[in-house]
């Protein structure tokens, strides 16, 4: 099942109302071919040309040079005028629509109640002409989102209100509810979803998080990619040294490219990296060149990791990165903070919901952290002590912490991590025991997650504590509708 | 469907009325893998009946012993998958060696999809597949009988349609 849809287009049915995007959007899509136009056109008039100062005149005055030059210019404009013309976005009650293309025409719908997160994004050249594109994430494969654009900044902007304020009711209304608390929210807030549209968008927002650009350029001297590439520039030093010949420069250009270029782009993504807290949850931005700013509704979020490079360790930073449907394993997107202290972890964390600022949270959060077994007062479960012998140095991490809502999973000695896992996310739960582990009654347990880059594994657990473990997945989803089926008996309403 | 009893066990699940897959399963693999095999150990006999080298009937004993092995833990395999239908969530075990207990909420279920391969469709067996938004818990049930693996999957569809919950 996937959120986005190929749409019948039956418009007799329910005619939408289409809306136009920015007339510069087929110029900013098509850009980079213009330029590639342009630059072809200059070298054969150059060639052409080579002859003297005779033939540049002529062709100067010669009527054919410029009508070609008008007619050219005439074309692309028509195609550009068309091809807006034929791309449009409208809003129902239920779905966004987008159409685009005007010889293969497709045309996209994402459903309200399945948008996950939505980004505006600016790539360089809609920047600088201060138009931007929003990217709709839907509850789904790795394919399914869809993006609008290009339209202003301010459209842009409300449109996004307006479709996150849309979603958040689809998400209280019985039986498409999340929470128990939300299902019986949604008994008292009757707001019509028309009456929300219109609704002064997006309460003040809170500023949460801002990174210093240098404390990212420090970050990004002590990833691995700079280090690496350091390694290859001294070796490439010593080869042509011993060898005495610059053949093998070529290769240490191209890893150079590779690493190097790994290290830069860490820097310019991240680059002026801020994050604020509205009424619609998480909102951050980031970009040198291309700019993102994404807004995460914190309910949408399935699991965060805390962790900290071996590299970082020096400084003592730490990274927060989260699993949300639809962002997939390895992008930016999923890095909710790229480089930030622990205080400053603790800070940003205490913006996801009441539960995250009560001490014991934050206590587990300092234990998850930087805690061991052997440390006084420890609150995580450690692994048994036979578990020792198949990890030797991640034993003494190695644990967990859990309630009713979430369940905390620490490892990792040299690279520590602790990812925190919302079970009212958690798709399924499974219990593997290997021929080794049976011989010490171990096994390791997972929580089946959307793909995300949150680690949702723990291994070498005593083997009962594991199925209790995954168990507890399962409770939370029963406790979730027994709740939901005694709203709907009070409300006399059929989940 | 027979049920299996309930010895004392580290990845039992509280509430489980395990049922074991069709025996049938442990033809249908044992037979899968020697259409594959025997015809090699016969080419290979026969090469060395032939060439009189001695590799090939190394290798054709190599694949005898690999052959009769596989054949008693396909048994061992099969009799270990078992399955069970709480009130809210589906379990699944497998394994001999590395042994797996996979749990799915009924309202987790994406998709629910039979399927039937020729040899199994001789046998009368379908397998079930399950999916979830979780790649990593998508678990397959072979070896049902066709009638049953059909009822199991409207039932669960079923159950699943009643408890459908956002991501």
């Amino acid at each position: 099942m996937t959120g986005l849809e190929p749409s019948i287009s039956d418009e007799a049915a329910s005619p939408l109302q289409w809306h136009r995007v920015h007339p510069a959007t087929p110029l900013v899509r098509m850009w980079v071919a213009l330029v590639a136009l342009a630059l072809f056109t200059l070298r054969e008039v150059d060639e052409l040309v080579s002859g003297g100062y005779r033939e540049i005149l002529a062709l100067a005055v010669s009527w054919t040079a410029w009508a070609v030059l008008v007619g050219v210019i005439a074309a692309i404009l028509t195609g550009f005028y068309i091809s807006w013309r034929c791309t449009g976005y409208a809003v129902d009650d239920e779905r966004i629509h987008f159409k685009q293309g005007v010889v293969w025409r497709t045309e996209r719908t994402a459903p309200l109640d399945k948008i996950e997160t939505i980004d505006v994004r600016r790539p360089l050249a809609a920047r600088l002409i201060g138009l931007s594109q929003l990217r709709i994430e839907v509850a789904g494969g790795k394919d399914s989102y869809l993006e609008l654009g290009f339209l202003r900044l301010a459209d842009a902007n409300v449109l996004r209100d307006e479709l996150l304020t849309v979603a958040r009711l689809h998400d209280r209304r019985p039986g498409a509810v999340t929470t128990p608390e939300a299902g019986i929210a949604a008994e008292h807030s009757s707001i019509p979803v028309e009456d929300a549209l219109y609704e002064p968008s997006a309460v003040a927002a809170q500023h949460v998080l801002t990174i210093p650009n240098s404390r990212l350029f420090a970050a990004a001297l002590l990833s691995g990619e700079f280090v690496t590439s350091v390694g290859v520039v001294i070796g490439g030093v010593i080869a042509v040294v011993i060898t005495g010949s610059f053949a093998t420069l070529a290769g240490v250009a191209a890893l150079l490219w590779g690493f190097g270029g790994g290290a830069v782009k860490r820097f310019t993504r991240n680059f002026g990296f801020v994050v604020t807290k509205s009424d619609q949850g998480l909102r951050i931005g980031r970009g040198l060149f291309d700019h993102t700013m994404q807004s995460v509704p914190t309910e949408r979020i399935h699991a965060i990791e805390v962790r900290q490079t071996v590299l970082h360790r020096l400084c003592q930073w730490w990274q927060i990165r989260a699993t949300i449907a639809g962002y997939g394993e390895e992008g930016d997107e999923t890095m909710l903070v790229p480089v930030a202290t622990s205080d400053e972890v603790l800070n940003f964390l205490a913006h996801f919901g009441a539960r995250w600022t009560d001490e014991q949270t934050i206590a587990l959060l300092v234990q998850g952290m930087a805690g061991d077994r052997h440390q006084a007062g420890d609150a995580f479960q450690a692994v048994p002590q036979r578990a020792r012998l198949w990890d030797p140095l991640g034993w003494v991490r190695q644990g967990h912490w859990a309630d009713d809502d979430q369940v905390w999973l620490r490892h990792g000695r040299l690279q520590r991590a602790v990812s925190v896992i919302e079970l009212a996310h958690c798709q399924s739960a499974s219990v593997v025991q290997g021929p080794l582990d049976r011989k010490r009654s171990l096994a390791s347990v997972e929580f089946g997650l959307v793909s995300g880059p949150v680690s949702k594994a723990l291994d070498h657990l005593d083997e009962s504590v594991a199925v209790d473990l995954a168990e507890r997945s399962v409770a939370e989803d029963r406790r979730f509708r027994q709740a939901a089926t005694a709203v709907a008996g009070k409300s006399g309403q059929v989940l | 469907m027979s049920q299996v009893a309930n010895r004392h066990d580290a990845l039992d699940v509280v509430g489980a009325q395990w049922q074991a897959v069709s025996p049938r399963l442990v033809t249908l693999r044992r037979l899968s893998l020697s259409i594959v095999l025997v015809p090699a150990i016969v080419v290979l006999v026969i090469v060395l009946a032939v060439t009189q080298m001695w590799w090939p009937g190394l290798v054709a004993a190599a694949l005898l012993v690999l052959w009769l092995l596989a054949c008693v833990l396909i048994g061992r395999q099969v009799r270990a998958i078992r399955y069970a239908r709480r009130d809210d969530d589906l379990v699944i075990r497998k394994g001999v060696l590395a042994r797996r207990l996979v749990v799915i909420p009924y309202g987790r279920m994406q998709t629910v999809d039979v399927s039937v391969g020729p040899l199994e469709r001789r046998f009368g067996l379908a397998s079930l597949q399950f999916q979830t938004a979780s790649a990593s818990t998508n678990a397959t049930l072979p070896g049902l009988v066709a009638t049953e693996a059909q009822s199991v999957r409207e039932e669960l569809v079923r159950l699943g349609e009643k408890r459908m919950r956002r991501l």
